[in-house]
C-alpha cells in the first residue's frame, strides 16, 4: 500500500466527520408512541360508548366472503357489549359479554370472552367441511383502521381473514334494527332484477340465503358479451344491501344500494343510473295468497299484505267475487251465498303470466267432508250413545281398545268414510256424504274400503250404528263456520240424539 | 514509523465519528402504558384470589398474543371461567397450600393460565385438551364445555369429578409435575425402569394404546417419553381413587408377551415407579403422596357434592 492510497482512505472518510448536532430537532409528537396508542384506544371507547342506539357491523367471515355477510348490531358500555344477531332464532334476542381494546400491533377491539352470536363464525367443531375445525373462518378481534370525521362510521379489519368491514352508527335501538331489517328480507318478494345501464341491459339474481349476488350482461344472440358476469358477496341493510365491496358495472363502480318499495327497484348510492327493477313472477302472487281457498257460505272480506301487489292485475271471473290491489294490499271480497257450494276465480296477471286462485264457498253440508272429525264418548247425547256402545262392545268382546274413530277422507285411493282401529286392527267403512240443505246432511253406506278387517266389524257390531247414521239425517251446526274446531249432528228426526266431532285429534275415544 | 501513524489515523477518526449529542435525560415515568380495560367484578376477585397471593395471572379474556395461532381458537365464555378458576384454586392451588405450605405454591405453582372455548381441533378431527408452555404458562381448553362437564352431560362414559379430571384439572397436576421436575430432576433411576418401551409417537396406536398397563406404564401417554411418564404417574395417582389404582394395578398384573426384553408384569414395572415418585415428593419437596391424594379426593368430593360455591366473585 503506497501513500497515495492511505490519503485517499482518508479522503474517504472525511465526509464521516461532517455530522452536525441538530440542536433544534424537537419530538414529532409530544407524546409517546405508547401513550399515542392509549390516546386512541381511549377515542376508540369514547366513541363506540357514546353511540346512544349503538352499532351495526355488517361482518363477512371467511377470507373469501364465500358466506356473505350479516348484521351484528351491538351496543356498548364501559364493561360489556350487547349483541343482536341476524342470524339468531330471536333476532331481538341479545346476548352481553365483555370486550377490550387493547394494542397489538395497532389498535384491537377484542370480543375476548365468548358470546354465542358474536363468536358463531369463528366456533370450530370436530366435525368436516365449512364449520369444522376452522370454524367459518370467521373473526372476534379487529383491528381498529378508521374512525370517521363524523364518527358515525368506524372501519375494521378482521385480524384473521384480514376482510375490511364497517360499522355505522344507529338511529334505533339494536333491537329494533334487527326486526326492522327482518321485515325488509321477508317482504323481498322476488329474487330477479334486471336494469338497462348506458344501454346494457343487465341481469340481477339474489341468492338471499348464500349472501351472493350474480349480475351479468344480457347477451343478445350473436354477440360477444361485454362483460363477464360478477359475483359479489353482499350482507343485507335494513332498507336494500351493500356488496363486500365495490363492483363495477358498466364501468360505474357502486357498492350500496337502497329499496324503493312501491316501484319494486334497487338504486346505487353513488350514481343513480345504476337501477335493478324486481321481474315479477305470478309465483310471488300464489306464494301469499295461495292457490285455493274454501270459505263458509258468509260474506267475506280477505286481504293479502305483500310487497308490490298492485303490480299485478286481478280479475274475477264470476260476479260474487271482487278484486282490487293498492299499494301492497290485494282485497278479495266475497258476497253471501245462499245456495249450495259454488266455486269462483281469481287470476292474477303480469306480462303475460298468469295464476290463478280457486275460490270455493261452501255451506257446513259441503264443508262437512274436507275436514277430519274425531268422535269422544263424552261428546255424544245420552241418546245416541247405545249405536257407538254396540262397537265398543264388539271391541270389548276380541279384548280390543278401539284407539280412534273419526269421519275422514282417509286418502285419494280410498275415500271418505268412518274410520277406526280396534286392537292392532282397523277399517275405514265408506259413507257418501249427502247435502240435504246447506245444513243437513245424510249418510249411505258403501261397504267395506279396501279393509277387510272392517267388514268383520261390521257384520259383528258395527253395523249398529252404520245402520242408524244411513236411517236418518242430521243437522249441523258448527262454532266457527269459517274454521270450525268442531261440529254438531244432530238427529233431524230425534233431537235428543246428537254427537259433537271435534277436529282436534282424539285417541281412546271411550276414554274421553 | 510515519507509516504506522498514517494506520492508525483513520481509527482516530472514527473515534470521532462516534460521539453522540443527546442531552435526553431519562424520563421517570415509563413510555410504555398497559393496556386496560375497566376492571369488573371478576377481575378484581382474580386480583385477590390469584394475583396478589400467588403472583398468578389468570387469563379468561381471550388475547391473540397469547392464542395458539395454529389452531382456530375462541375466548372462554365468562360465568364458565369464573367456575374454572373457582376450581383451579380450590383443586390445586389450595390443595398445594394444604399439603406443601403455601411458600410452596407461591415459588412452583404456574404462573399464568390462559383460557381457550373450545378444544384444540385438528384437521382430522382429533382434538387437544391442554397444553402447557416451559412450566409457566398452562393453556386450559375446552372451557365453554365445563357446564355440560359438571352436569355429567359432556360425555357419559364420565362421571363428574372422572370428566373434571380428564378435561381440566389432571392436566394441570401434570403440567405441575413438569415444572417441580424441572426445578429439581427426578433420580435417573426412573428412567432405568421401562429404558426401551418408550414409543414417542405412537403411543396411542395400536398395540400401544390398549396394552400400556401391561407394558408397565399408567396411562399411553405415559409412554410418550420418561418426563411425560413422570408426570403421568403423579397425576394420575393423586387424582383418582385408591379402588382405581388397584384396578389399574389387576388389569397390569401380566407380562406383555409381545416384548421378549420385559421381565416383569406391568404392575411390578409401575410400582417401582410409584415409589420412585414417592421417594421423589418427599424428599425433594417434602410431600406425602398419600396426603396429597388424600387432600385431592376430599376436595374432589366436596366439589361434585355442591359444597363449593363455583360463582361466589365478591371480594372481602
Amino acid at each position: 500500500m503506497n501513500k497515495k492510497n492511505i490519503f485517499i482512505y482518508l479522503l474517504l472518510a472525511l465526509p464521516l466527520l461532517l455530522t452536525s448536532c441538530l440542536k433544534d430537532q424537537e419530538d414529532l409528537f409530544t407524546d409517546s408512541a405508547s401513550a399515542r396508542s392509549a390516546k386512541y384506544l381511549s377515542n376508540v371507547e369514547r366513541v363506540l360508548t357514546s353511540a346512544e342506539y349503538g352499532w351495526v357491523l355488517n361482518y363477512f367471515p371467511d377470507r373469501e366472503q364465500s358466506y356473505g355477510g350479516y348484521a351484528y348490531t351491538m351496543q356498548f358500555d364501559e364493561e360489556n357489549v350487547k349483541v343482536c344477531f341476524e342470524l339468531a332464532d330471536d333476532v331481538t334476542q341479545s346476548i352481553t359479554s365483555t370486550y377490550s381494546l387493547t394494542n397489538e400491533g395497532g389498535p384491537v377491539l377484542a370480543f375476548d370472552t365468548y358470546n354465542d352470536y358474536m363468536h358463531y363464525f369463528a366456533t370450530p367443531t370436530g366435525s368436516s367441511g365449512a364449520g369444522g375445525y376452522q370454524a367459518y373462518d370467521g373473526d372476534f378481534i379487529f383491528i381498529v383502521m378508521n374512525i370517521s370525521e363524523d364518527e358515525n362510521t368506524i372501519t375494521l379489519k378482521g385480524n384473521r381473514s384480514g376482510n375490511v368491514m364497517y360499522m355505522h352508527k344507529l338511529t334505533q335501538s339494536v333491537e329494533d334494527y334487527q326486526s326492522e331489517m327482518a321485515e325488509f328480507k321477508s317482504n323481498l318478494v322476488f329474487d330477479q332484477a334486471s336494469g338497462v345501464i348506458d344501454g346494457q341491459a343487465y341481469h340481477l339474481s339474489i341468492a338471499a340465503d348464500d349472501r351472493y349476488m350474480t349480475i351479468s350482461p344480457v347477451v343478445l344472440e350473436g354477440e360477444e358479451a361485454v362483460e363477464d358476469p360478477i359475483e359479489a358477496p353482499f350482507c343485507f341493510d335494513i332498507d336494500g344491501f351493500t356488496f363486500y365491496e365495490p363492483i363495477t358495472i358498466a364501468g360505474k363502480e357502486v357498492k350500496v344500494f337502497k329499496y324503493d318499495e312501491t316501484e319494486g327497484t334497487f338504486t346505487a348510492q353513488e350514481d343513480n343510473s345504476v337501477v335493478f327493477s324486481a321481474l315479477l313472477t305470478t309465483s310471488i302472487v300464489t306464494n301469499n295468497i295461495g292457490e285455493s281457498i274454501i270459505l263458509s257460505n258468509n260474506a267475506k272480506t280477505l286481504t293479502y299484505e305483500f310487497n308490490l301487489a298492485d303490480k299485478f292485475t286481478y280479475t274475477s271471473d264470476v260476479d260474487w267475487i271482487t278484486v282490487s290491489a293498492s299499494g301492497k294490499v290485494v282485497t278479495i271480497n266475497v258476497a253471501q251465498n245462499t245456495g249450495v257450494a259454488r266455486t269462483g276465480h281469481v287470476t292474477a296477471e303480469v306480462d303475460g303470466q298468469t295464476a290463478v286462485i280457486t275460490i270455493n264457498q261452501v255451506p257446513l253440508s259441503g264443508l262437512f267432508e274436507t275436514l277430519e272429525l274425531y268422535v269422544a264418548y263424552s261428546n255424544i247425547s245420552e241418546a245416541a250413545r247405545p249405536y257407538f256402545d254396540a262397537c265398543k262392545a264388539l271391541s270389548d268382546s276380541e279384548s280390543e281398545n278401539i284407539g280412534v274413530m273419526a269421519f275422514v277422507d282417509y286418502n285419494a285411493e280410498n275415500g271418505y268414510g268412518l274410520f277406526f282401529t280396534s286392537g292392532s286392527y282397523g277399517g275405514l267403512l265408506g259413507l257418501k256424504v249427502t247435502p240435504v240443505s246447506g245444513t243437513e246432511i245424510k249418510f249411505t253406506y258403501e261397504g267395506d274400503r279396501n279393509y277387510s278387517s272392517g267388514t268383520w266389524y261390521y257384520n259383528h257390531g258395527y253395523y249398529v250404528l252404520i245402520d242408524y247414521l244411513e236411517s236418518t239425517s242430521f243437522i249441523l251446526s258448527a262454532d266457527n263456520e269459517d274454521n270450525p274446531s268442531y261440529m254438531i249432528l244432530t238427529d233431524s228426526k230425534d233431537s235428543t240424539k246428537s254427537f259433537k266431532l271435534t277436529t282436534a285429534p282424539v285417541s281412546n275415544p271411550f276414554d274421553n | 514509523m510515519k507509516k504506522n501513524i498514517l494506520y492508525l489515523l483513520p481509527f482516530v477518526l472514527m473515534g470521532l465519528v462516534l460521539t453522540s449529542c443527546s442531552k435526553d435525560e431519562i424520563k421517570s415515568e415509563s413510555v410504555i402504558t398497559a393496556d386496560s380495560y375497566k376492571q369488573n367484578q371478576f377481575d378484581k376477585w382474580l386480583e385477590a384470589n390469584f394475583r396478589n397471593p400467588y403472583n398468578i395471572d389468570f387469563k379468561y379474556r381471550y388475547e391473540e398474543i397469547e392464542s395458539d395461532m395454529d389452531y382456530y381458537t375462541v375466548p372462554a365464555e365468562f360465568w364458565q371461567s369464573v367456575k374454572m378458576a373457582h376450581l383451579v384454586k380450590y383443586l390445586c392451588v389450595e390443595t398445594y397450600n394444604e399439603v406443601a405450605g403455601i411458600e410452596f405454591t407461591r415459588a412452583h405453582f404456574p404462573k399464568m393460565f390462559f383460557l381457550d372455548g373450545t378444544w384444540h381441533f385438528r384437521n382430522n378431527g382429533t382434538y387437544e385438551l391442554g397444553t402447557a408452555e416451559g412450566g409457566k404458562k398452562i393453556c386450559l381448553m375446552g372451557i365453554n364445555y365445563l357446564d355440560q362437564v359438571l352436569d355429567g352431560s359432556y360425555n357419559p362414559r364420565f362421571g363428574l369429578a372422572d370428566g373434571l379430571n380428564f378435561y381440566y384439572i389432571k392436566t394441570i397436576h401434570h403440567e405441575f409435575t413438569h415444572i417441580l421436575n424441572q426445578t429439581q430432576d427426578f433420580p435417573t433411576s426412573f428412567r432405568e425402569v421401562t429404558p426401551s418401551s418408550y414409543v414417542s409417537d405412537s403411543q396411542f396406536s395400536e398395540p400401544y394404546v390398549s396394552v400400556y398397563l401391561q407394558r408397565g406404564f399408567i396411562t399411553a401417554y405415559a409412554q410418550t417419553n420418561y418426563n411425560e411418564d413422570f408426570a403421568e404417574m403423579m397425576s394420575m395417582y393423586v387424582t383418582n381413587t385408591p379402588e382405581w389404582w388397584e384396578a389399574q394395578m389387576q388389569a397390569a398384573d401380566t407380562m406383555y408377551e409381545a416384548d421378549q426384553d420385559q421381565i416383569q408384569t406391568g404392575r411390578a414395572l409401575i410400582e417401582q415407579k410409584l415409589d420412585i415418585v414417592r421417594a421423589y415428593m418427599s424428599d425433594t419437596w417434602g410431600v406425602d403422596l398419600d396426603e396429597l391424594r388424600d387432600c385431592v379426593l376430599r376436595r374432589q368430593g366436596n366439589v361434585t357434592s355442591g359444597l363449593v360455591d363455583l360463582t361466589d366473585i365478591t371480594v372481602d
